[in-house]
């Protein structure tokens, strides 16, 4: 009553005004990206500029021939003009140009070509084992612990999941390689070669997501079946699978899909430790190496491949909530 | 990915401004806490008390114990000096929770700078730092630790800046969340109004209401601060030899895991440890600030009463003697009874928390746990509700609840929901069962009704929708409706259209009608007769035409009295009753309204007067009217 | 006082439309209207909460008590310290027992926190924090709206017994004509953001001249008998 933004009007009901709505906040979330794009690669160019000292000398050492710094600072440009630079990036960057290694010399576009697959196929099955695991589970322990039911439940999973989430990735990487890879020896301790190498790394890495996830949805269907069309639904005497699956599980999804998209960026990124432990030839493994090894333009390369991952991810997650939800606009304008 | 924030966190935004700061007891008590609480004190002690103690065996080298496993004088092993890898777990304590703590410092002192920022810039700016925020929320958190590190450089330094870097986003969108809600509460604007100065209402109203929420945040920060630098020291990318940290020993150890596992376990433990400890106490912390404890206790519900008296074959609805509990000794609902005859339509009447509603749940079945429900009848069409199966009471019970907007599944087409209770209960067709829901949707006068069943509820309004739910209702061949406040957030003139509809649906379908209503006016009108509850019991049954001038009971007619209508005398002040209600544990052993009543007398007060014949077809309990 | 021309948008949504309405000194001016009516809207802007254009005269000092008491008090601060907000230090000690003594209310409550009120009490504290700015309007937006009835007629009460004792001029609005009737002098009856009628009240509810004011007086339950 009080904010006449989230009281829908009845003449707007109609079809068409929703459909302009839901392109004109799609316009708007594309325009956002855009920006966050072009000031993620203003950053990744920037980072080069902001180290301290000569990033090439730093690179090559000390004890460097002067010619070889010159040299390799002249190939990188680094003693043109700023915006010069920049505009050189840019141009290079759109045309998949990343840069040389300063190590191997390879080029760092193809050395991403070759890697990404590896991160990606990994931190999407962590996700899929995460989302098929958790969301049952959540919505299990929500119905079993309702109003404060089973409270043996409640804590149990409250102390289970308060565990798990805190557990890093990395823990659970060595946890796992310590005991089934090194003592029993049921899976390779490292390596990517055949279905049996997935395991340990996926599972590694879906552990403590489970756990986040499952709270999650816990908490959302708590929320629902205290809804009163929930109590409706009670009141007509729908058989428990009914209830849950039909009237619990649509309106608990937006929240898992949200949840969900933060998940994936955030398994890209936790890859990395895991790639490090499993020696997985991902991108992940790949950062580590090139920033404790000075490899400038790689660390800049993949830094800038994993923002741009994590822009995407995030508009894919909410256009399509965008599309999903038939109250994600009033949402829009009220937030 | 290490601020894993508990799902619970961004709630605690929400409730924060409702609670007091009372009973937090039994949060403490619970497992959790007392796990993270012990865990974060051992940290502390640690930290304190660690090099003090191990410092000189951490440090001690020798050449003859070598890349050692584990053995009864060193239990974690040795590491390439020969030095002992337990004590100098235990020694790195101090210095890995002294990085998390100055992380974490840098990450709350910007985040919150940041977050305050907008409140204080003007509209445009303020925006861009709202969106900036907002971008590198999303942003995980070791992507911006690891851009930090590269340009700080690496080693220590380096890495307690960059999980600084990586804790600042979240903080500032906790500070900015919580200072909305704070600014945009009314007490706020009131103190706008009276000209109190923005310094003053920053400090006086939205400090103190954001202050406890965020500091609880830290514990949280803290734990991830720690595991965040234990990841960077992990991947060589934060504290540098001679330094060491958990992180450090890990990475170490790591290298080594392949031949001698056991030199991983002691730092691994201490992290994992460490951040169970500060993740369950901040939880616990977290959910503190959200809300005060339920403080559930458990209770033992009292006995059924035995089935007094004939059934009434006349009822379609007997109610003999209906207690509703809650553990802890509140009774909300106390013994009562109630008959409605087909076709009848009952008003249930009475003041907020006069246990109505409940009333009418624990006739649906619909009491939430942990109440407890007991009678010594409740019939409905002439069966025990007990005995009655899912689909019995599904299709001859109708319910309808106070809130359109939230009675309607909003993910659900509405046709779909009507159509759902003849799937399920009759059998039918899904298209058999959409025609149905069409036909019913027309019958409740909605207009184009084919269209809208094919429409989600949000398309609708609200008096739309209460025709929605009443239509679903009228799927089955309902016996009896019951409908709780069905008008209340209604505007007048939709109520009134409601209100007919659902004289029209009584009356052509047969069925009861058990109105539920705060409202006396609103009963006077739609019922014929009119049951008044007042602290969970009935104090005053009559037909609804006589509530004018024949109600008899003192609250009743304070009630009426006390409301005003368009012939109230102007230039008379109107009634009110003095006190208020005494809640459900409170109710004392003599009449509950005695100490609100102006002709209370000694009686009144230690005796409960029972409910006795006062007149044709009415019936009160008081005592000063019927003796 | 008077408003003219007020507007109140909310992006594209006209909430009040071009309202004229004038507030004569001491008088109590009853504004009804159903959800989405911008009855609130109009009392936000009067009160400076929301942005609006048009002109608002010869107020100087406006106050505004809110629907909810359960939101309208900072649960951190006691009853005095809300109730004194706003009034200079000193003369703080002397004003708080007044203010509390013009709504009825004990002066030991003071010292207590607003969670230990009832919403009646409640109510009362924040007219009691309103008088303490000296107004010259008082805007009660739905001030009974969350009140039992058994309560709601002792608030209806002190607003008049205010109006009449401190000669208090107001804006009094509610979604209940009957409430409206029974403290204003005249109604106003807001619908789509404008007001259709406005006159004195017996002459309002007496004999309506718009056809929405008559549709809502239809709609009005009454006891039967």
């Amino acid at each position: 009553m009080s904010d006449p933004r989230t009281t829908r009007r009845p003449g707007s009901k109609a079809g068409s005004t929703t459909v302009r709505r839901t392109l004109r906040t799609a316009v708007r979330r594309i325009v956002r990206f855009a920006v966050s794009l072009a000031a993620l690669l203003v950053a990744a160019f920037a980072m080069i500029h902001l180290i301290p000292g000569d990033p090439v000398r730093a690179s090559l050492g000390p004890a460097a021939p002067i010619e070889l710094i010159e040299a390799r600072t002249a190939a990188l440009g680094l003693d043109r003009p700023l915006p010069e630079q920049f505009v050189t990036y840019v141009g290079h960057v759109l045309t998949g140009d990343f840069g040389t290694s300063f190590l191997t010399g390879e080029a760092v576009g193809d050395v991403i070509a070759a890697r990404l697959p590896n991160t990606l196929t990994l931190a999407l099955l962590a996700t899929a084992v995460a989302l098929i695991v958790a969301v049952p589970l959540g919505m299990w322990a929500a119905v079993r612990t309702e109003n404060g039911r089973n409270r043996g439940t409640d804590l149990a999973f409250g102390t289970v999941t308060g565990t798990a989430v805190a557990v890093p990735e990395f823990l659970y990487s060595i946890a796992l390689v310590a005991a089934l890879a090194v003592g029993l020896g049921w899976f390779p301790p490292a390596g990517k070669a055949g279905p049996l190498t997935y395991v340990l790394p996926v599972a590694a890495l879906s552990a403590g997501p489970i756990a986040m996830i499952a709270r999650i949805t816990r908490v959302e269907t708590l929320r629902e079946l205290g809804t009163d069309y929930v109590r409706l639904a009670r009141a007509k005497r729908l058989p428990a699978a009914r209830l849950h699956l039909r009237h619990v599980l649509p309106n608990t999804l937006t929240a898992t899909l949200t949840v969900g998209g933060l998940l994936l960026t955030s398994l890209i990124a936790g890859s990395v430790l895991v790639e490090y432990v499993f020696a997985w030839p991902g991108l992940g493994l790949k950062i580590v190496e090139s920033i404790t090894q000075k490899d400038y333009p790689v660390a800049q390369a993949v830094i800038l491949v994993y923002g741009a991952i994590v822009l995407v991810v995030n508009l894919v997650v909410d256009l399509v909530l965008g599309a999903l939800d038939p109250t994600s606009e009033i949402k829009e304008v009220s937030a | 990915m290490w601020a894993r924030t508990a799902p619970d966190g961004p709630r605690a935004v929400d409730g924060h401004a409702k609670k007091g700061p009372r009973s937090r007891g039994g949060l403490w008590r619970s497992a959790p806490a007392l796990i993270g609480g012990v865990l974060v004190l051992l940290m502390a002690v640690l930290a304190v008390a660690g090099p003090i103690i191990w410092g000189e065996a951490a440090e001690r080298i020798d050449a003859g114990a070598i890349l050692q496993g584990a053995s009864a004088e060193h239990p974690l092993g040795t590491d390439n000096l020969g030095r002992d890898l337990l004590a100098r777990v235990l020694v790195a304590g101090r210095y890995s929770l002294a990085l998390a703590l100055a992380a974490t410092l840098i990450g709350a002192v910007g985040g919150i700078l940041l977050g305050a920022l907008p409140s204080v810039l003007p509209r445009r700016a303020a925006r861009m730092v709202t969106g900036t925020v907002n971008a590198l929320v999303a942003f995980p958190g070791l992507l911006l630790a690891m851009f930090t590190a590269v340009v700080s450089g690496l080693g220590a330094r380096g890495a307690v800046l960059g999980i600084g870097v990586a804790i600042a986003p979240g903080f500032a969108r906790l500070t900015q969340t919580l200072a909305a809600s704070v600014a945009g509460a009314d007490y706020v604007a009131a103190a706008r109004m009276l000209g109190v100065p923005r310094r003053r209402i920053l400090a006086r109203h939205i400090l103190p209401n954001i202050a406890e929420p965020l500091i609880l945040n830290l514990a949280q920060s803290l734990g991830g601060a720690l595991l965040g630098l234990a990841g960077m020291s992990f991947l060589g990318l934060g504290v540098q030899p001679p330094e060491f940290d958990w992180g450090r020993l890990l990475f170490d150890g790591f290298a080594r895991i392949y031949v001698t596992p056991v030199v991983a376990v002691g730092p691994a433990a201490a992290v994992a440890l460490a951040g169970i400890g500060f993740n369950l106490l901040g939880d616990t912390l977290a959910r503190a600030a959200a809300r005060s404890s339920a403080g559930q206790r458990d209770g033992v519900g009292p006995e059924p009463p035995e089935p007094a008296g004939q059934p009434d074959p006349d009822a379609v609805l007997e109610v003999r003697d209906l207690t509703v509990s809650f553990p802890g000794g509140s009774t909300p609902v106390r013994e009562l009874s109630l008959t409605v005859t087909p076709g009848e339509i009952v008003g249930l009447v009475g003041e907020s928390g006069s246990g109505k509603s409940l009333t009418a749940a624990a006739i649906g079945g619909l009491v939430p746990y942990p109440g407890s429900v007991t009678y010594g009848r409740l019939v409905l069409g002439g069966a025990d509700v007990a005995t009655m199966s899912g689909k019995e009471l599904g299709t001859a019970l109708a319910m309808v609840f106070q809130d359109p907007m939230a009675s309607l599944n909003p993910a659900l087409k509405v046709g779909g929901q009507l159509a759902e209770v003849a799937v399920v209960h009759q059998g039918a067709s899904r298209a058999d069962a959409r025609r149905r829901a069409v036909d019913r949707l027309r019958h409740v006068q909605l207009p184009d009704p084919a269209k809208h069943a094919v429409q989600h509820p949000h398309e609708l309004s609200g008096g739309m929708r209460q025709r929605a739910v009443i239509a679903m209702g009228l799927m089955g061949t309902p016996r009896l409706i019951i409908a709780d406040e069905p008008t209340t957030a209604l505007d007048v003139t939709v109520q009134r259209q409601i209100l007919r509809l659902l004289r029209e649906v009584v009356e052509e379908t047969g069925a009861a009608l058990l109105f539920i209503s705060h409202d006396i006016a609103v009963v006077g009108e739609l019922c014929d007769r009119v049951v008044v509850m007042y602290a969970g019991r009935v104090v005053e049954e009559l037909p609804a035409d006589r509530l004018a001038d024949g109600a008899a009971h003192p609250y009743t007619k304070a009630l009426i009295a006390s409301l005003p209508d368009l012939d109230t005398d102007r230039s008379r002040p109107l009634a009110g009753i003095p006190g208020t209600q005494p809640a459900p544990a409170q109710v004392g052993a003599g009449c509950a309204f005695a100490d609100r009543c102006s002709l209370a007398t000694e009686q009144c007060r230690t005796e409960r007067p029972e409910l006795v014949v006062h007149g044709p077809r009415q019936r009160v309990a008081c005592w000063e009217v019927t003796s | 006082m008077r408003i003219e021309g007020l507007t109140v948008r909310y992006g594209g949504f006209t909430a009040v439309d071009d309202v004229t309405l004038e507030i004569p000194d001491g008088h109590v001016v009853g504004l009804v209207g159903e959800s989405g009516s911008g009855k609130s809207s109009l009392a936000r802007a009067v009160s400076g909460l929301v942005p609006y254009t048009g002109g608002i005269e010869g107020a100087p000092r406006i106050q505004m008590v809110f629907q909810d008491p359960y939101a309208s008090l900072d649960p951190r601060m006691t009853i005095g310290e809300t109730v004194g907000e706003g009034i200079e230090k000193r003369r703080r000690a002397t004003e708080v027992p007044r203010l509390l003594g013009l709504v009825q209310l004990p002066a030991e409550l003071a010292g207590r926190y607003p969670r230990e009120l009832s919403g009646g009490q409640r109510q009362r504290v924040a007219i009691a924090r309103a008088l303490g700015g000296d107004p010259a309007l008082l805007v009660a937006d739905e001030i009974t709206g969350s009140l039992d009835v058994s309560v709601q007629g002792a608030v209806l009460n002190l607003v008049r017994g205010l109006r009449d004792e401190l000669g208090l001029s107001m804006l009094f609005i509610s979604h209940n004509l009957a409430v409206v009737r029974y403290v204003a002098d005249t109604i106003a009856v807001m619908h789509h953001g404008r007001i259709v009628e406005h006159g004195p009240a017996e002459q309002v509810v007496g004999e309506p001249a718009h056809d929405y004011t008559r549709a809502l007086l239809a709609a009005v339950p009454r006891l039967r008998g």
